[in-house]
């Protein structure tokens, strides 16, 4: 109200020291998310003031100004762009660096503490973990301490009392949180926001050595839930892209393929599927627009909360209307078989280069064996499986045209990308209409669902035989462990610190993970419409829970208030009420009892004016103190109601006189 | 229609002096509005709750939701800090031009709760205290560079942006408080006026009539005060189990009685500067217990004690100030 000089407006070493606390805080989540160029020493700068180094050098005007703009131009030319959110993010992040290294007054200090609240939710674009959470909640207290310790600025503050006021505030806060989170509508926005281009897991492309790189990533691809039947071990093969175009070097999808055969549903049930599962997938972003499914599926996938139907294309991959930007969650059903039948492929599934004429050659020997397609496949497996071909990550790098020859019969090392797409080349050499599918091979059940990892990543072969295609695994013949016991039989594939820890907790902590991802990552217009079918109510509206945020609060706040007057006005003993009335009377025949009169003066005041009431009112006097301050009086009810119907007569035989 | 209008800004805003003290302060009276760093920060988090729907980041939700609870216990709070406070008194003390002057308003709260950083001010002046249960403190009002005059407290505003600064919560108390200003005295002070007893102007009229004084004789008697020399105690009435008291030698022990009048003031000095050396003499005056009179138009006083002096002061600071034509 008062124009207050700047002086007072000065702050504290104890208050630049709390605010750089909470700039620490709010940039130690994104530390990682931004380049480290930029966050080290941002927050260096911000370790000095935390740590009481005067750095009045830093915060120089000048030099600060110079340092920001440099730090901009540094962000623009190692993002190339300005004004998209990553830079941005950057900018702000080195921005409040800056701005608490000249800090030095409240209105700086106002400005940072909304600039790390902006920077604490930053975050949240790269990463949503529980581990994000956990780091960001220290920030958040922090900001309501600065917020406190600014407004008590002039005044002393003592930090266990603002903790303890801090923490009221945010615990009192929590309900309305809770039901806000609970109740606000979730948006469903159109496109943007689903910017990133980044892809994860398995392409519709594959290059010998695409998967294995895959392999080296722990990350989660999926998680699965069975309805009844889990499948062995040899039976978990998640059926992603077909890749079917071949161009000498690279597998990929066909475009036919990917334009959508039949529509949802319309596959006809295999006569000969007896064994099949029901299963959902919670599916991390892929930014691709196909949805693994058990082999082989038997109906288009269902996915949760979207408007769009999934399909099921003819060479069964299951396709997502959209690509999947965020958590996706899918029913599907599927058979536990090998083959399914369809109709005779085109000449597309025969296409080979003229290259690798070694393979081509040996294609031919083995046609020349036998007419029969399935026995030529039993020799190829065999070959396989007698020749001495090794499983490994790290096979030797093959640089020629003809990479397929260079592994058949001269490396003899590979991965399953360079196994199945060998077989894939001999079969089509030799006739057999056949294709490279890829996807993941394996699992791990976790209590009640299945982790399935980017490391589980895996390509395989499909043939057509006898109407059928059916499915082989080139990699099964070289490595049979590879099916049996999952990708970490193979040395060095487990990620680098899953092998520090024991099995129990990495599983322990992805359980975690997943029921957090479920129910907070997770909650949106579906699930909060499950929360109301839960709670009885069919259909939310706005006014309910208008009226809801507002009883929660309104209603505590009446019952505070209502306590309060209780408390305020403290029981009366019955002398009490009738020493008031007799007061009240008096008062109206022109005594009004004068502040800090005594009563035995106010009586005696009286008395000398009513001289022929004195002897009733010094009844009540007497009556009044007996009541008030004997022992009995204060203990025992029924003398006290006594003394208080005596009083009573004898107030009642005081009248005016005349 | 306009007697009601005024009720309601007299209840609103308080713009008359009518309230009685002690006043608990309630929600009647209590105002709660967003402060400048509250909008802000309101605005920053319907920016993160609008990234949040876009990116769907449920943890950015949440984040914007537990700041919007902070927001909601901070508005409960910043009432429940104002609510309860009780004023119990409110004086102010005169003091002599340029001041300061000072307004001390006590202020307690009878529950168990303390109040952190309540404001106390004026459109002028503001104090900042905490106020701890159960107990009364005092707030004290200064006004640097006051002019002679009558002084009203106005409308008090009693304010907290406890607890985050994201609300300021407020209440109205206007009580009929005054405080008077003197004229500041003149430095250095001008000798006295000739006495009237000791000069050839002994004939005067007005002039006071010197008595004879002999050692040990006394005017008269009063009551006692701890302060009084032991010589001045009346022993033969104590003795004689009367009671304490003083002998009064004011007039005895001094010079002569000052005869101070407005009127022999020089009528070519400008009012101020004649306020302010009267003002000089009767504070010199009352310092070195001399009797003196001052004959002013409008006003007598015959001496310089309690009531009268504050009544002479109170007139000298009232004396209006375009009056300068006053003979």
């Amino acid at each position: 109200m008062t124009g207050k000089p700047a002086a007072t407006n000065l702050l504290g070493t104890q208050a630049i020291q709390l605010l750089a606390c909470m700039v620490l805080l709010a940039q130690l989540p994104m530390m990682f998310h931004v380049p480290l160029w930029l966050s080290i020493p941002s927050m260096l700068i911000v370790l000095c003031r935390v740590v009481k180094i005067d750095n009045s050098i830093i915060s120089n005007p000048v030099l600060t100004g110079s340092l920001t703009l440099a730090g901009a131009i540094a962000i623009f030319v190692s993002y190339g762009h300005v004004l998209q959110r990553d830079p941005c993010i950057a900018f702000l992040f080195m921005l409040t660096g800056f701005k608490l290294a000249e800090t030095r007054f409240r209105n700086d200090a106002t400005l940072l503490v909304i600039l790390c609240a902006l920077l604490l939710l930053t975050q949240f674009f790269y990463w949503q973990s529980i581990v994000a959470a956990v780091l960001t909640l220290p920030g958040v207290v922090l900001i309501g301490l600065c917020l406190f310790q600014l407004q008590r600025h002039p005044m002393q503050w003592h930090r266990r009392e603002a903790v303890n006021i801090t923490a009221k505030l945010f615990l009192q806060g929590m309900p309305v949180a809770l039901i806000l989170f609970l109740a606000v509508p979730r948006l469903n926005p159109a496109g943007w926001g689903d910017g990133s281009s980044a892809t994860t897991g398995l392409s519709d492309k594959m290059s010998i050595g695409s998967v294995s790189e895959l392999v080296k990533s722990p990350e989660v691809a999926m998680r699965v839930e069975f309805d009844d039947k889990i499948p062995s071990p040899w039976q978990r093969y998640w059926r992603g892209p077909v890749l079917s175009g071949f161009d000498g070097s690279n597998w990929f999808a066909l475009p036919s393929s990917y334009t959508r055969g039949r529509p949802a549903g319309a596959i006809e049930p295999d006569a000969r599927v007896t064994d099949s599962t029901n299963y959902k997938v919670t599916m991390s972003p892929s930014y691709q627009r196909w949805l693994p499914v058990l082999d082989t599926p038997i109906t288009a996938p269902v996915v949760l909360g979207s408007t769009a139907p999934a399909t099921l294309n003819r060479e069964r991959v299951a396709d997502s209307a959209k690509r999947l930007t965020r958590n996706t969650q899918y029913t599907a059903k599927s058979g536990l078989s090998d083959r399914f039948s369809a109709n005779a492929p085109g000449p597309e599934y025969l296409i080979t280069t003229a290259s690798n004429p070694q393979t081509r050659n040996f294609a031919a020997q083995l046609r020349a064996r036998t007419n029969d397609d399935e026995a030529l496949i039993q020799h190829l497996m065999q070959w396989y499986n007698q020749q001495a071909y090794h499983y490994t990550l790290a096979p030797q790098a093959i640089n020629s045209d003809n990479a397929i020859d260079d592994f058949m019969f001269d490396t003899r090392q590979g991965f399953c990308e360079h196994f199945a797409s060998s077989f894939v080349f001999i079969l089509r050499a030799a006739g057999i209409p056949a294709r490279v599918v890829t996807g993941y091979l394996g699992g791990e059940q976790n209590g009640e669902y299945m982790i399935v990892r980017q490391s589980d990543a895996h390509a395989w072969a499909e043939a057509y035989l006898n109407g059928n295609w059916v499915r082989f695994d080139p990699t099964a013949a070289v490595a049979p462990e590879r099916v049996n016991q999952g990708i970490e039989s193979i040395a060095d594939a487990t990620s680098s610190l899953a092998r520090f820890l024991p099995k129990s907790v990495t599983l322990r902590w992805d359980a975690m993970n997943y029921a957090w991802q479920r129910l907070i990552i997770d909650f949106d217009r579906s699930s909060q419409t499950m929360l109301w079918k839960w709670l009885g109510i069919e259909q939310i509206r706005g006014w309910m829970i208008v009226a809801t945020v507002f009883g929660l609060i309104l209603i505590p706040l009446s019952l505070l208030n209502f306590l309060n007057k209780i408390k305020r006005r403290p029981a009366q003993t019955p002398v009490e009420r009738q020493w008031r009335l007799f007061c009240q009377r008096m008062t109206q025949n022109g005594f009004t009892r004068e502040t800090g009169e005594s009563a035995a003066a106010y009586v005696e005041r009286i008395g000398s004016e009513w001289p022929t009431h004195r002897c009733a009112l010094d009844t009540v006097l007497n009556l009044y103190h007996d009541g008030q301050f004997s022992e009995s009086g204060s203990a025992d009810a029924a003398s006290h109601q006594r003394i208080a119907r005596a009083m009573k007569q004898a107030r009642r035989s005081i009248r005016p006189p005349g | 229609m306009s007697a009601q209008a005024a009720a309601y800004r007299q209840r609103l805003f308080r713009t008359g002096a009518s309230d009685t003290l002690p006043i608990t302060l309630r929600h009647q009276r209590i105002y709660i509005l967003p402060t400048r760093l509250g909008l802000a920060m309101a605005s920053v988090v319907l920016l993160m709750l609008v990234a949040s729907v876009n990116y769907r980041l449920s943890l950015g939700y949440a984040l914007s939701f537990i700041l919007t609870g902070l927001f909601a216990s901070c508005l409960l709070n910043a009432y429940r800090n104002l609510s309860g406070i009780e004023l119990r008194e409110i004086t102010a003390e005169d003091c002599f031009a340029p001041g300061p002057l000072a307004f001390r308003v006590e202020v307690g709260c009878q529950d168990t709760r303390k109040r952190y950083s309540v404001e106390i001010g004026t459109a002028h002046t503001a104090a900042l205290t905490d106020i701890e249960p159960g107990s009364s403190g005092v707030a004290t009002l200064h006004a640097e560079q006051v002019e002679r005059g009558q002084h009203k407290l106005g409308r008090l505003t009693i304010a907290s942006s406890f607890p985050l600064g994201l609300w300021r919560s407020w209440a109205y108390v206007h009580t009929p408080v005054d405080s008077y200003v003197y004229p500041t005295p003149e430095t250095p002070a001008a000798p006295f006026p000739p006495v009237a007893g000791t000069s050839e102007k002994a004939t005067q009229a007005n002039g006071l009539r010197s008595r004879a004084t002999h050692s040990g004789d006394f005017d008269s008697l009063r009551n006692w005060q701890p302060t009084d020399s032991p010589g001045s105690v009346a022993w033969k009435a104590v003795a004689k189990g009367k009671g304490w008291y003083s002998k009064d030698f004011a007039s005895a022990t001094q010079d002569e009685a000052l005869l101070l009048r407005w009127d022999e003031l020089p009528a070519s000095m400008p009012l101020e500067q004649r306020l302010s050396r009267l003002c000089a003499w009767i504070v010199q005056a009352r310092a070195q217990s001399r009797a003196c009179r001052v004959v002013m138009p409008g006003i007598e006083s015959i001496n310089l004690q309690g009531g009268q002096m504050l009544r002479l002061m109170r007139y000298l600071a009232t004396i209006d100030r375009d009056a300068d034509d006053r003979t």
